[in-house]
């Protein structure tokens, strides 16, 4: 943590997941569910912008733009309708955190999503949930028909004079629909093609109108910043970084699961203190992924990092969905890196040319390296296809497939020099010290 | 209107502009697969990538809006290196069978390959594979191997045509060009989707394997298909051992005030036409019942001698014209001019209407030129009212002498072979043989056909456009403007029309609705008929 002795941490967002009946409007009322909405309410739409401005809110779904920013990008005339999109197709391999708040506190992220709807001044709000996640989508449908019967969402809710209605839509099963445009051109009825921007969602958006898209977490902390105010929100974690951050650990540690701290945790008390140490003590870590398959990865002696958006970014990886996947020795960085590679080449929408060809010819390439028939030229090569493909494609997919591989061809060259030399597909002995 | 600097030199753009509209209209070269003018734009093939100063990664030239003070670098080593990378990209899986496809010469994936690609492939093993030679429609073939998934076919049915017949399919490097499951390529604008298509996926069957494109020689042209008057160029073989001198495909050429970049596939074929019948070939007379050949000059003698005679001998309206409105407006006006030194105003051009209008190109009237009739005959030659008069005259035989040109069918019509058999003279001017007609005629005198003569027609909205021969004519086939010129020798005239140029100088001069048309300034482009710009418009 930060300079200074930060007051304990006490769960924010996570607070209710372990109770019983969590998911039930009942429950949640009696925590004091939906009083930030009517506060909210009471406010003008731009008095909850500046609110969320205030606390220094970052988007959680990856890029850490300042959410009452996003919002305030919203015409100041409405001339067609606004919307308001909640992204719940959380597909980002290692992250489960939106899962868990869908699950456990559904009523949460429907008045985030109801505050967030209101602040833009749309009427009609999207929850688009990844088609996998059936079992939150069945929490979700109950809770919003719960809602809807209470007067939270629908026709002049709480008698403000305001209407909202929210729609939930499952998702077909492609991670590229976690892409804010391809999301709302599939919620259109299209195929999950990302679009051009600009035009960006707030000036043409979902069905051409005005429209803000959020993740699950960002817009589940919007409540709390309404009844606890952004002060609060803004002393949680370091400047610019703050509030409560969900982390998905996975991996080889002891206790992997979603942990809730504030923001910029280091990851080396993430993995001790939280995920209970390595499983297996005789395999000291190796690489943290710490943000996504999307992300750079980190090597051992770098894992004194604050896990926030600028600390990790200035490491060269970035804190993305928070998915801190744990590496031991035995991993083989080539393997992680082919499976990556292979997620990306499968989940590439084929639309643009160099993330079509490029992501598959990654995958091509790391795969006869993996498989003992690499040369050492592969490494340069694959790293001018990586180069190639990141910032010359449509949407984020190319950048996030072709961004990490330099830090696993830099940290772990030996691993892959260890198949090309050895013309191996055995991967390098796991006491060997990856550097 | 903001100025940018596109490599190093300053220009005004329009708002709203993109960089690939600027570069475009200042002739700067930027390749392009997925973009085009008349599409909506994609930004897929990531080609046209130019360096923009203070952005952090190249940008598409095709989906960048300028703004104000922008500096462009088109070719500077960062743009060269994002165009290598994305050639390389789109080369990978490329099968490179150029020896055997169709588009090889005039394929944007070879152009643009010389220009910005590196030479070399740098992929070990093997190159994917896709399917081959799919029969998707009437007239196309589809290479799912060579296509690079720009999406301007799947645009075109989606925008264009509105029959959403095309689709990609699946994701990634398995992403593909179908057809939707369940349907054909089979909209009748399906030939364009092969004019579009940057490489050799897309092919016309009607040109499969029929020349190297190297070989063919483009004539400027106007489609006779129909009164849109759509622009084509006329691909004529020049390959002297396959097809020299044939006819191999017509292709839409871009006039932005008539048919934009398009053509319908009736237009497209309607070449077939010219070698699918048996052509007339010399000037022929019948002599004891049979038809003999004869020379052009007496041909052209005989004809003014019966129809001077017919009109002296039977009085005024004893002589009638019945023309095509496939005729160029010199034609009609000289033709018109003879029947009126004939004394007579009985002319009539036959209506050939088939269905209606298709809302795109495609107008139900299949001639070009009925308004240049219209304009220069009035209303009542084109309106049935003349042929109607004509038939009449024919049956109470006040007509005594008809002249028939390139309409020698109606006499499986209206003018059937029991009317025409009273006659002391008919003259039949026509393309083809094998018509009822011919057996009444007394003289037939072989025209040019449709790409083999020159002169303007006028379209549905006025425009003025020229029609180019791109072929020689078969035999002694002349065009018809010569023929009367011809004819208009014995009845005096003393002008002498070197060209369909001069015709129209004097159709400008006696016919107000074409003053000021200057048949130099019709160009490629065509020029309104005065007055007509505003109709035009309303396209």
């Amino acid at each position: 943590m930060s300079a200074g002795t930060p007051p304990p941490f006490r769960p924010v967002l996570t607070a209710r997941c372990g109770k019983p009946d969590s998911h039930l409007l009942g429950t949640y009322l009696a925590d004091g569910g939906y009083q930030a909405l009517s506060q909210a309410l009471a406010l003008q739409p731009a008095a909850v912008v500046d609110k969320v401005k205030a606390s220094g809110l970052r988007g959680r779904g990856g890029a850490g733009f300042p959410t009452g920013l996003k919002w305030s990008f919203m015409p100041k005339e409405k001339t067609k309708p606004h919307y308001l999109i909640n992204n719940a197709d959380e597909s980002e391999p290692g992250t489960f955190k939106d899962r868990l708040l869908m699950e456990k506190d559904p009523h949460l992220v429907i008045e985030g999503t109801l505050i967030g709807a209101y602040a833009i001044r749309a009427n009609h709000a999207f929850i688009y949930i990844r088609g996998e996640y059936y079992h939150a989508y069945t929490v979700l449908l109950a809770a919003l028909e719960e809602a809807r019967a209470k007067g939270y969402v629908g026709k002049n809710i709480l008698g403000s004079g305001w209407d909202c209605e929210v729609i939930l839509h499952r998702g077909a099963g492609a991670y590229i629909c976690g892409e804010e445009t391809a999301l709302m051109t599939s919620l259109e009825g299209g195929k999950g093609f990302p679009r051009l921007k600009p035009p960006f969602p707030a000036a043409a958006g979902l069905y051409a109108c005005p429209t803000t898209i959020n993740n699950v977490e960002t817009l589940a902390n919007v409540p709390f910043i309404m009844t606890r105010g952004p002060e609060w929100f803004a002393a949680i974690g370091r400047e610019k970084n703050s509030g409560p951050k969900l982390y998905c650990l996975s991996g080889h540690v002891k206790r992997p699961g979603v942990y809730e701290t504030a923001m910029g945790i280091s990851l080396r008390d993430l993995i001790e203190i939280h995920g209970g140490g390595m499983l297996h003590p005789d395999r000291p870590l190796k690489a943290v992924i710490p943000g996504g398959a999307s992300v750079g990865v980190l090597d051992a002696s770098e894992i004194d990092v604050p896990m926030d958006f600028d600390a990790l970014r200035a490491k060269g990886s970035m804190l993305g969905s928070a998915a801190t996947m744990v590496l031991d020795s035995s991993a083989c960085m080539v393997k992680a890196l082919l499976v990556n590679c292979r997620f990306f080449a499968h989940e590439s929408c084929g639309q643009c040319t160099p993330c079509r060809v490029g992501c598959d010819w990654m995958e091509k390439i790391v795969h006869r390296i993996e498989g003992g028939e690499g040369r050492l030229e592969d490494l340069e090569l694959l790293n001018d296809v990586a180069s190639r493909i990141n910032g010359q494609t449509i949407c984020p997919l190319g950048d996030a497939a072709a961004g990490p591989v330099p830090s696993y061809l830099t940290k772990f060259r030996a691993d892959f020099v260890h198949h090309i030399d050895n013309h191996t597909a055995v991967c390098l002995p796991r006491a060997t010290a990856s550097r | 209107m903001p100025k940018l600097t596109i490599d190093g030199k300053e220009y005004e753009a329009q708002d709203g502009q993109t960089i690939i509209e600027v570069c475009d209209q200042h002739h700067l070269n930027v390749p392009r697969f997925c973009y085009h003018p008349g599409l909506t734009v994609a930004g897929n093939c990531r080609i046209c990538l130019v360096d923009v100063e203070k952005a952090p990664k190249p940008q598409i030239a095709c989906g960048t809006p300028v703004a104000e003070g922008m500096v462009v670098h088109t070719d500077n080593d960062r743009a060269r290196w994002a165009r290598q990378g994305v050639m390389e990209f789109l080369l990978l899986n490329h099968p490179l069978d150029c020896p055997i496809c169709d588009k090889a010469g005039e394929c944007m994936l070879q152009w643009f390959s010389v220009e910005h690609g590196p030479g070399r492939s740098r992929l070990v093993g093997d190159k994917e594979h896709y399917a081959k030679k799919l029969d998707i429609g009437e007239h196309i073939v589809l290479d799912q191997e060579r296509c690079i998934l720009c999406s301007r076919c799947v645009r075109f049915t989606d925008e264009i045509t509105r029959t959403h017949e095309l689709a990609i399919t699946e994701r990634g490097v398995r992403a593909e060009l179908n057809v939707v499951e369940g349907r054909r390529l089979d909209n009748t604008y399906s030939g364009c989707v092969t004019d579009i298509c940057p490489v050799g996926a897309l092919t016309l069957k009607e040109f499969r394997f029929k020349s190297r494109v190297w070989f063919l020689k483009d004539t400027a042209s106007i489609c006779p298909g129909c009164s849109r008057g759509c622009n084509v160029n006329v691909s004529v073989n020049t390959n002297m051992n396959v097809h020299g001198g044939r006819i191999e495909r017509l292709l839409p050429r871009t006039n932005t005030a008539v048919n934009d970049y398009w053509m319908c596939d009736l237009g497209r074929l309607i070449f077939r036409d010219l070698y699918d019948k048996p052509r007339l070939r010399v000037p022929q007379a019948r002599d004891g019942g049979e038809l003999k050949p004869l020379s052009w000059d007496d041909a052209a003698r005989a004809v003014w001698v019966r129809l001077r005679e017919a009109a002296d001998k039977g009085g005024p309206g004893s002589v009638a014209f019945v023309l095509s409105a496939r005729a160029t407006n010199e034609e009609i006006f000289l033709l018109r001019r003879l029947l009126g030194d004939l004394g007579s105003e009985r002319l009539a051009f036959p209506a050939h209407v088939e269905g209606v209008d298709d809302g795109l190109l495609l107008n139900a009237d299949r001639t070009p030129n009925r308004r240049g009739a219209l304009e220069i005959c009035g209303a009542a030659a084109v309106d049935g009212r003349g042929l109607e008069a004509i038939r009449q005259g024919l049956e109470e035989r006040k007509i005594r002498a008809l002249l028939v040109a390139g309409e020698s069918a109606l006499a499986d019509g209206i003018l059937a072979p029991a009317l025409l058999q009273h006659l002391d003279t008919l003259v039949v001017l026509e393309r083809s043989g094998a018509t009822t007609m011919l057996e009444r005629a007394h003289l037939v005198l072989p025209l040019a056909a449709w790409a083999e003569v020159e002169g303007t027609w006028t379209n549905c909205n006025g425009r003025v456009q020229r029609v180019r021969p791109a072929v020689r004519a078969v035999g002694e086939a002349r065009p018809l403007w010569e023929v009367a010129v011809r004819i208009g020798k014995h009845a005096g005239w003393t002008e002498r029309y070197p060209s369909p140029a001069e015709v129209l100088d004097a159709v400008a001069g006696a016919i107000p609705a074409f003053a000021g048309i200057d048949y130099a300034a019709i160009g490629l482009l065509g020029a309104d008929l005065p007055g007509a710009a505003a109709a035009a418009g309303a396209r």
